[in-house]
This record gives structure tokens, C-alpha cells and sequence, in this order.
């Protein structure tokens, strides 16, 4: 039950305290109002976070550390975990809004659980009574939490009432690995050109299978966090093994001698890639019960390359009997797949944000 | 067949190389499509949204807000605009007695929902006129409260009118202001604002008085106006030299309120200006505990230099300087114009200070620091302003005769000086170390 607003004396009380501060100099400032947005989606957690450009200004001026100070500071103004563990965010960004406001952008992979621990941390070095609004939305828009943080609470942990839905079983993971490889066009491209110069069924069998057991390898070794390799190496990398199959198609004009050995050693970079999908819907890095995801991520990962060389390769064989095609066809399509990849190595290098 | 092998090898070559290049400039990181953070965002919450937000805390102003905020979802027309206007307030308490800025900001989202319900709305717009103040927003402040003054009669309306004008440097106008408002209203706030008023114009004894009745007007059933009057009575018996009718009247403050931190600072003041370290400390630890502004952790940081405790001393001052450029820049640049560190910044401090108000202080503040960078001019210009009211403040004295002895005028020096003795039990240790050097000189 509802209990009645205060009494007129109350309200009377209220008013005198409020209006004795006058009688002395004015003593507060202006603490600041930030707001953190956080959208909780099936693989991932998106946070938008909105403070004054003059708040972080002044944080920036006060730890000079240079180049990347911005982005240093998004990295670190939220810290989330889903049951106790920390998640680690795999992008960030930081960029001024048209309304003298500093933005901050930030992608946690979500990991499997019901505690969503969520600390502002950059609280701790805004001016005393700054506050700010956290807001949790589901991937429909639904509010799942609404809260004011401050100096003296600083954080929240929100239940989430429906756990991670996607990629819990068995079929949902070889799902992921399908999907993976028929939507990774550049994992595609680069089997497009091993294939390309194919023309016997052996030759293509030892190629796809010295690529499969390659990225087998290095995507289980990521996995379990044996290997750990930053995209920002991986990504190129992958690019460049486009640029130089096709280069090699162009080059050797179907010299199939060291096809499996090349096959191998960019199936092991190709393979970091894959892992970075593993790692999106938090398994491995932290993740729990990586084996069966494993397993059958990769088991996806090769049907899906299977499928692919199955309709691939009699299309291959086919314009193989037109005279042309090897003397032409080849080339040209050889051409564009190394196009491709130098446009994907210039995006991944020095076109990227 | 060995030109292609050659041509091979180059490209290897070629492409390790740009990789080695990239990992060395160390690029940022690439633009991984599934990586990139979601752009779709969700609407801002408006002032109601963040008022719904349940109030934490068990003391009774905190159960009373919880109260209001329910009052106000439950409720609609003139009803809701009410239960908001005082919640509002509520909060605007609640800043005031946790020394939280943060509070204002919610009774602003206060006052702006009752404007978004009613526009016009005469009360919500005296919140907010209140709310500017208490965020430095003086001039604004004073507009608004010029509006209200001119649509209706209310001593809150001349209330919050005197004090924007006070902090603007319009003493006179000031004053004309906070006679109207205690002609509507004899009362606690209206007499303490008279007192301010005398004592920014050189009458202590007069302030002394009148405080002295705001006191007496107090009563126990409302402890905090009442130890607030107790305080502000003894800041002037303090400033008079009864240092020891200053901590009496402190500890009746505190009687009232245990642990009341301007009744604390007072008492903590007057017993460093009695050598008593130990027990001064004690009041001044727990002060600027309770309230984190710049002259509580500065006074607590020059009382534990006296005691010898330089590295606790050190820490406060590091955090004052790593957070009062936000939280009190002018305080600010005074601290660090008396220690001769970062001058250039502090005057910067002073001068930005000086947009947003022009009193004694901000004068002072802007005189002190231009000395400490050398700039005579501009510390014999503003100093004039600052004195120009006849405030009887032993800090303002005390930098008056430190310009004038810089700027060779030796006689004026020492009178200064002279009558900053007369207050010098109200400065703290490192500034009477500085009166001495000057009267020296």
C-alpha cells in the first residue's frame, strides 16, 4: 500500500533544509550525468556508453599516455562478467556524437550464464556525485534493468531470465561451422583457388584434406588457448594466403607438386580464424565445455567445405574440357581471386578503422 | 620454371614483409565485420525514467524518498507535478546533508518533469532556479529567479535572487533582495543570508548579532537548520577571536547533529588556532570524511603537516589536485598559488572561475594566482575588486600584503599585514608561516 505523500510540515522541513544551503556560498558543481546502454544479445553484449566530451576531456588531460589514450579509456570505462567470470571485449570503439558527447562502443562476446555482473569502472575517476543511468535491454528491445550508479555503488548484477538460447547443442554447433564456412567468403575464395587448378579427383582429395587437417589443428590448439594470435595478425594473414594462391595459380599455371603443402601451412592461419567464431559465442578464452563445441564446430566446418568442393569441382572438371578454360578461365578467375584478397589484406591493414 | 619459382619467392618475401611492417607500426585492430559493436541504440531515458529508479538508503529522508517516488508513479495531473516538486526537494536535502552533488542532478530531472507535465510551473522552476545555483549556474539562476519574482510573491523567490547576485559580485542588489525576502518571512534562512551579507561587508559584529537570533530561532524537532545556524554562528565568533565560545557553540551544533561536518571544520579551525593538533585533528579527519570539498581536505592536510604527517598531508593534496579542478577550481587555485605549484593553471582556474562568478572571492583567487605567476598588474587590478566590498577576511588580507610588498608598496604592505593579523588565528598553518615571511619583508 501506498503511504501518503509527507505531511506539510515535512514539506515545510524540506524546504527550510534545502534553502539554508543559501545562506552560505554556493558549495556543489555540476557532477555529471552519463548514460550506459547495454543490449544483451544471443552471442554478444553491445554497450553504448555517453558521457560529456568535457568529462573525458579532462580525464584524457589527466593521464597524457598519447596515441590510443580514447580508446584506452573506452576499453576500460564498463567491466562485465557473466557468472563471476570476466568477459573481455572484442571491439571497441570511441568517437564524439553531434551533441558534445563522447561515445563509447563496446562488443562483449557473451558467454554462457545468468549473472551479468556490470561495473562502471570509469566512475571511479569522474568528479564525486557523477551518476549514471544503466539500462539493459534483450535483443527485442525489452527492458531487463534500469539503475543509477555512483561513486558509492558503482556496479550491478542483473539475472537474466532467459539463458544464451544459441549454440548449446551438439547440431547447434555444427550448424555454427556450416554456416561459418558457406558465409567466411574468404575461407571460400582460398578453397576456390586450391580447387581451381584441380583436375584429377585425388589430387583435389589430398588438398581439401591437408587443409581440413591444418585448420584442425591450429582451431583446436586457439580453442584451448594454446595458440593465441591477435586478428589484427590473423585477418591479413588469411588475405595475404588468398593474394598467393592466386598469384601461384597465375604463376605456376597448374604445378600441383607443393598444392598440399601450401594447402597446410595457410590451413593452420585459416584455422585461427575459425576460432575467432568459436570465441564469439564464448567458447574457449574463458569459455566453458569446449570439446563437444569443438568437435562439432569443426565437423560442421568440413561438411560445409565438402559440400562446397562437391558442387565446385564437377563444375571445374567440366569447363576443364574446353580447351580455354585452362589457357583463359584459369587466369582470369585466378586474377580476381587475388584482387579479392589484396582488397580484403588493404581493408584488414590500412583501410581499417 | 625457375622465373616463376623466383617470382614466387619474391611475393612471399613481399607479403611477409608488409605483415612484419604492419605488426611493427602496430595498426589498429582490423575491422572484423562480426566484431564491429552494434550501432542501433536504444531512446535516452527522459527525467521521469531516471526518477523511477528505486532510492537506496534507511535514513528517514531516504525512506521519504522512496515514498515520494512512488507517490509520483502512482499519480497524475497536479497531484504528480506536487509529489515531483517534492521530490525535487527531497533530493536537493539529500545533497545537502550527504554533501552529494550527484542529488542535485536528480532534483533537476525533478524539475524538469514537473516543467515537461506543466509548463510555467512556478515551484518546479524555483527547484531548478535552486538547482543552477547549487551547480554554479549563477547568472542563470538569477534570470530565473528574476522571472519568478516578477509573477508572484514568495521569500524562496527573493531567496534564491539574493544569492545569485551575491555570487555575482551585485552585493547591493544583493541585499535589497534579502530584505525583501525576511520583510515576507522573518525566519532561520532569511537571518543567516542577512548575516552573510553583513559579514561580506565588513560588519562581523553585526553578522554576529543576527546569527546569533537565526540560533536562537532553531529548535531540536529540526536539528539540521538549527546545527546549520549553530555553525554559521560560529564561524563568526570564530572570526571575532572567541575561539572558545566558537567550539562551544560548535559542540551545541553537534549536539544537535553528531558528526555535523561544518560544525567539525569550525571546531577543528579554532582548536588548531589553539595549538591543540591532536584534538583539532580528530574533528577534521572526520569533517572532510563527511564532506569531500576542497577547504575541508585542505584545512586537514595543512593540520596534519603541523603534527608532522607530510606523506598524509601529501596524499590528501594529491587528490585535490587530481579532482578539484572539477569539484572547486577556485579553492584549487588558491591551494596551489599559496604553494607556489602549477601557477600558470592556477590562474587559468581563477580567470574561467571569474565566467561564472565575479565576488570577492573570485577576485581574490584571481590576485593571488596572477602574483604567484608574476603578473602584478592583474594581482594589484583584481585584488582592488576583491577588497573593494570591505570584507574582514584575514586570507584576503593576507594576499593584499603579499602584492603589495611585491609591487614596492611597503606601507600599504604592512597595514595589510597588520589587519590580517587581526583574523590570523582564522588561517591555516601554512598561511600564517606566509604571514610572518611577508610582515618580515
Amino acid at each position: 500500500m501506498l503511504r501518503p505523500p509527507p505531511s506539510t510540515l515535512t514539506w515545510c522541513r524540506l524546504l527550510l533544509a534545502a534553502f539554508l544551503a543559501l545562506g552560505s556560498r554556493a558549495l556543489a558543481h555540476n557532477p555529471g550525468l552519463s548514460s550506459a546502454n547495454l543490449v544483451v544479445q544471443e552471442q554478444a553484449i553491445d554497450a553504448l556508453l555517453v558521457f560529456n566530451a568535457k568529462e573525458i576531456e579532462a580525464l584524457v588531460a589527466r593521464n597524457p599516455a598519447g596515441k590510443g589514450t580514447l580508446e584506452s579509456l573506452a576499453r576500460h570505462a564498463l567491466a562485465l562478467t557473466m557468472d563471476g567470470q570476466p568477459l573481455i571485449p572484442e571491439a571497441v570503439e570511441a568517437r564524439p556524437d553531434q551533441a558534445d558527447n563522447v561515445e563509447f562502443h563496446l562488443r562483449f562476446p557473451r558467454a554462457p550464464g545468468a549473472q551479468l555482473g556490470i561495473t562502471a569502472t570509469l566512475l571511479d575517476d569522474l568528479p564525486s556525485g557523477h551518476r549514471q543511468i544503466l539500462e539493459v535491454h534483450d535483443a527485442g528491445d525489452a527492458l531487463l534493468a534500469r539503475d543509477l550508479l555512483s561513486h558509492e555503488r558503482t556496479g550491478a548484477t542483473i539475472t537474466l531470465t532467459a539463458p544464451p538460447q544459441a549454440r548449446h547443442t551438439f547440431v547447434d554447433f555444427l550448424k555454427l561451422g556450416i554456416e561459418h564456412i558457406l558465409t567466411g567468403y574468404d575461407h571460400l575464395l582460398f578453397l576456390c583457388g586450391l580447387l581451381l587448378v584441380c583436375d584429377r579427383f585425388g589430387t583435389a582429395v589430398k588438398i581439401v584434406s591437408c587443409f581440413t587437417v591444418a585448420h584442425s589443428i591450429t582451431l583446436a590448439a586457439a580453442t584451448f588457448d594454446l595458440i593465441t594470435l591477435s586478428p589484427r595478425i590473423v585477418e591479413p594473414a588469411i588475405a595475404a594466403s588468398i593474394i598467393y594462391v592466386g598469384i601461384e595459380n597465375l604463376l605456376r599455371r597448374g604445378e600441383m607438386r607443393w598444392r598440399g603443402l601450401l594447402a597446410f601451412v595457410f590451413g593452420l592461419v585459416h584455422g585461427l580464424g575459425f576460432a575467432g567464431a568459436l570465441r564469439e559465442v564464448g567458447i574457449g578464452a574463458g569459455g566453458r565445455g569446449v570439446a563437444v563445441p569443438l568437435a562439432a564446430f569443426n565437423l560442421g566446418v568440413e561438411t560445409g567445405q565438402l559440400a562446397i568442393a562437391a558442387v565446385l569441382l564437377p563444375v571445374i572438371w567440366r569447363l576443364r574440357r574446353y580447351p580455354a578454360f585452362p589457357r583463359l578461365g584459369v587466369p582470369a578467375c585466378s586474377l580476381m581471386i587475388a584482387l579479392a584478397g589484396a582488397i580484403w589484406f588493404l581493408q584488414r591493414t590500412v583501410l581499417a578503422s | 620454371m625457375r622465373s616463376a619459382r623466383k617470382k614466387t619467392l619474391l611475393a612471399i618475401i613481399g607479403l611477409t614483409g608488409a605483415a612484419a611492417v604492419m605488426f611493427w607500426m602496430d595498426l589498429p585492430p582490423v575491422g572484423l565485420q562480426p566484431a564491429r559493436p552494434s550501432t542501433k541504440r536504444q531512446p535516452t531515458p527522459g527525467p521521469l525514467d531516471i526518477l523511477s529508479i528505486p532510492h537506496s538508503g534507511d535514513t528517514p529522508l531516504d525512506v521519504e524518498i522512496r515514498t515520494l517516488q512512488k507517490a509520483v508513479s502512482g499519480a497524475s495531473g497536479r497531484t504528480k507535478t506536487d509529489s515531483l516538486t517534492r521530490l525535487g526537494w527531497a533530493f536537493v536535502t539529500k545533497a545537502r546533508l550527504t554533501y552529494d552533488a550527484g542529488f542535485y542532478t536528480l532534483a533537476r530531472q525533478a524539475a524538469l518533469s514537473v516543467e515537461q507535465l506543466a509548463p510555467n510551473n512556478a515551484d518546479a522552476r524555483l527547484l531548478r532556479g535552486h538547482v543552477l545555483h547549487s551547480q554554479h549556474r549563477f547568472a542563470e539562476a538569477e534570470v530565473l529567479a528574476r522571472s519568478l519574482v516578477s509573477s508572484r510573491v514568495n521569500p524562496q523567490d527573493h531567496a534564491l535572487l539574493s544569492d545569485a547576485l551575491m555570487e555575482l559580485g551585485r552585493i547591493d542588489e544583493a541585499v535589497g533582495a534579502c530584505q525583501k525576502m525576511a520583510d515576507l518571512q522573518p525566519s532561520l534562512p532569511s537571518y543567516l543570508r542577512i548575516a552573510h551579507l553583513r559579514w561580506l561587508e565588513g560588519d562581523l559584529a553585526g553578522a554576529t548579532e543576527i546569527a546569533r537570533k537565526a540560533a536562537e530561532m532553531g529548535s531540536s524537532r529540526d536539528a539540521e537548520p538549527a546545527a546549520w545556524a549553530d555553525s554559521a554562528l560560529a564561524g563568526y565568533e570564530f572570526q571575532a577571536g572567541d575561539v572558545q565560545a566558537s567550539i562551544r557553540t560548535a559542540d551545541a551544533a553537534l549536539a544537535l547533529v553528531p558528526d555535523y561536518a561544518p560544525a567539525l571544520l569550525i571546531r577543528g579551525r579554532a582548536l588548531l588556532a589553539l595549538d591543540r593538533i591532536a584534538d583539532a585533528l580528530e574533528s577534521l579527519r572526520t569533517a572532510a570524511r563527511k564532506n569531500p570539498a576542497l577547504d575541508y581536505q585542505w584545512t586537514l592536510a595543512d593540520a596534519l603537516r603541523v603534527n608532522g604527517r607530510a606523506e598524509d598531508a601529501a596524499k590528501i593534496e594529491n587528490a585535490m589536485k587530481l579532482h578539484g579542478a572539477s569539484e572547486d577550481a577556485r579553492t584549487l587555485a588558491v591551494f596551489l598559488a599559496t604553494r607556489g605549484e602549477q601557477c600558470p593553471m592556477a590562474l587559468e582556474l581563477a580567470k574561467a572561475e571569474l565566467a561564472v562568478r565575479k565576488d570577492v572571492f573570485t577576485y581574490d583567487a584571481i590576485a593571488w594566482s596572477a602574483l604567484a605567476n608574476g603578473d602584478l598588474d592583474t594581482a594589484r587590478t583584481n585584488m582592488t575588486k576583491a577588497l573593494s566590498a570591505g570584507t574582514q577576511d584575514a586570507r584576503l588580507f593576507l594576499h593584499a600584503a603579499a602584492i603589495a610588498v611585491r609591487d614596492g608598496r611597503a606601507e600599504e604592505g604592512a597595514r595589510f599585514a597588520s589587519q590580517a593579523r587581526a583574523f590570523e588565528h582564522t588561517l591555516l598553518p601554512g598561511e600564517r608561516e606566509l604571514l610572518k615571511k611577508i610582515a618580515t619583508q
